[in-house]
């Protein structure tokens, strides 16, 4: 796995996964501080120490490499998101599910804020396969939302098209991680739990899964 | 009055100078429009347009100075028409209208319960035939010209004022506690609203307005808490 069969000129020696890793690293940075646009070979070339060569044994081109950033960032970001999902089942009742998986999620978002920033940004400034991938990668984690909203809400969801709730719920969500990312001190995690715990216990909506539908 | 717009002096144009002034620069803006709908503001320059409208470009140039006054006519029509939507939303018209007479209230109340569900269905109605007026909004800033883009974002803040003023409705209504964050509210409350704007542009099949309206209608419902009706 460590023998490299091409000549790369690698001022380094790393394992062709590790550099591979690497070079992914680097070009997160890259968005994080100026954007998809200034993700180039040269630059993630430059930004890794390495020549321009070492980064083409690894992807095609520019839209490949971040269509690979993508893929990895995403994959992690759903990890996250899945570890959130049963967050939602321990709560007491409704407002404390919801806000225990919200205190869950922006903690998460906060401990990969260059990942998260770069997936909740607007889908067209990037390639456009990459903001298919995005969109794929909402689309599962729909699918997830929605189970959990069934499992929560178990009986009073229906008649509920718990679909379009999710996707709510995710936009709600990814409001939430955008204030966060964007001024935490004026949007810190506590104030957005604080907002959902207040609605749902002025909506009287605390008493519980078991708590009789509105009519 | 078509008469003394014509050109019948230009040779071998197509009925590129038959119409009015004013009926081609709305034909150059709608073709214009159709562009930044199908490919983004970069699509648009002088000669796409006017070969979309089936014209040569000196007609073009007969309605705008040039692509900078082209975009900026654009994107006033079409803001206008936004704008007119917003102001015939309930909420709009409530946030025009005098206060209410404090001595009927039930009514008030019933109509102010109803209204969140009411601004959406105009909302994503207006966006369902509109399309391509409405797709503006969702366009990444980045890829906007300066002054159209502050324009936009111009919009966009009365599209969240529009939600404040509904919001700030239906927390009196029923009675919600005033410490209630309304900032994080409303912001919440935009990207839902703004997430079934796109869910209609994207696939109007499977998310039409009426769906979509239904959906979040009954999440409002079932949000109602109990002590509101008296």
């Amino acid at each position: 796995m460590s023998d490299p069969e091409s000549g790369s000129p690698a001022r380094r020696r790393l394992a062709p996964a590790d550099r591979r890793e690497s070079l992914l690293d680097r070009a997160l940075e890259l968005v994080a501080e100026s954007g998809a646009a200034a993700v180039t070979m040269q630059a993630v070339a430059r930004a890794a120490g390495v020549a321009r060569p070492v980064v083409y044994d690894f992807f095609a081109d520019r839209t490949a490499l971040l269509d690979a950033l993508l893929a990895r960032e995403e994959t992690r970001a759903l990890a996250d998101v899945l570890s959130v999902a049963p967050t939602a089942l321990t709560g007491a009742d409704l407002g404390d599910s919801v806000t225990r998986a919200l205190d869950a999620f922006l903690t998460l978002v906060l401990r990969r804020p260059t990942t998260w920033r770069v997936l909740l940004s607007p889908t067209s400034a990037l390639p456009t396969e990459v903001g298919v991938r995005i969109e794929q990668g909402r689309e599962k984690i729909a699918g997830v939302v929605e189970s959990s909203i069934r499992a929560v809400l178990g009986g009073r969801c229906a008649g509920l098209d718990t679909e379009v709730v999710a996707l709510a719920v995710i936009a709600a969500g990814e409001a939430a991680a955008r204030l966060v990312l964007a001024a935490p001190e004026q949007y810190p995690p506590a104030r957005l739990t604080r907002f959902t715990r207040t609605l749902f216990g002025a909506l009287g909506l605390t008493a519980g899964p078991t708590h009789p539908a509105g009519r | 009055m078509a008469a003394g717009r014509t050109r019948g002096d230009r040779p071998k144009r197509r009925y590129s100078s038959r119409l009015p002034v004013e009926q081609r620069t709305e034909q150059l803006l709608d073709s214009a429009l159709r562009l930044v709908a199908e490919s983004g503001f970069g699509a648009v320059s002088m000669h796409a347009v006017a070969r979309h409208s089936g014209v040569t470009r000196p007609v073009a140039y007969d309605c705008f100075a040039g692509r900078d006054d082209l975009l900026a006519a654009l994107v006033n029509r079409e803001q206008a028409r936004m704008r007119a939507v917003f102001a015939g939303t309930a909420a709009g018209a409530s946030a025009a209208a005098e206060p209410a007479a404090p001595d009927a209230p039930a009514e008030e109340g019933a109509r102010r319960r109803d209204q969140p569900t009411e601004t959406l269905r105009t909302f994503l109605t207006a966006v369902r035939d509109a399309p391509d007026t409405w797709r503006l909004l969702y366009t990444p800033p980045a890829t906007v010209p300066d002054e159209p883009r502050q324009q936009l974002r111009a919009t966009r803040a009365e599209l969240l004022a529009l939600l404040r003023t509904e919001f700030t409705g239906y927390a009196e209504a029923h009675g919600l506690p005033p410490d209630l964050d309304t900032d994080v509210a409303v912001h919440l409350l935009r990207a839902i609203v703004e997430m079934a704007g796109q869910r209609v542009l994207l696939d109007p099949d499977r998310y039409p307005p009426e769906r979509m309206t239904a959906a979040l209608g009954a999440v409002l419902d079932a949000f109602s808490p109990p002590v509101s009706s008296p």
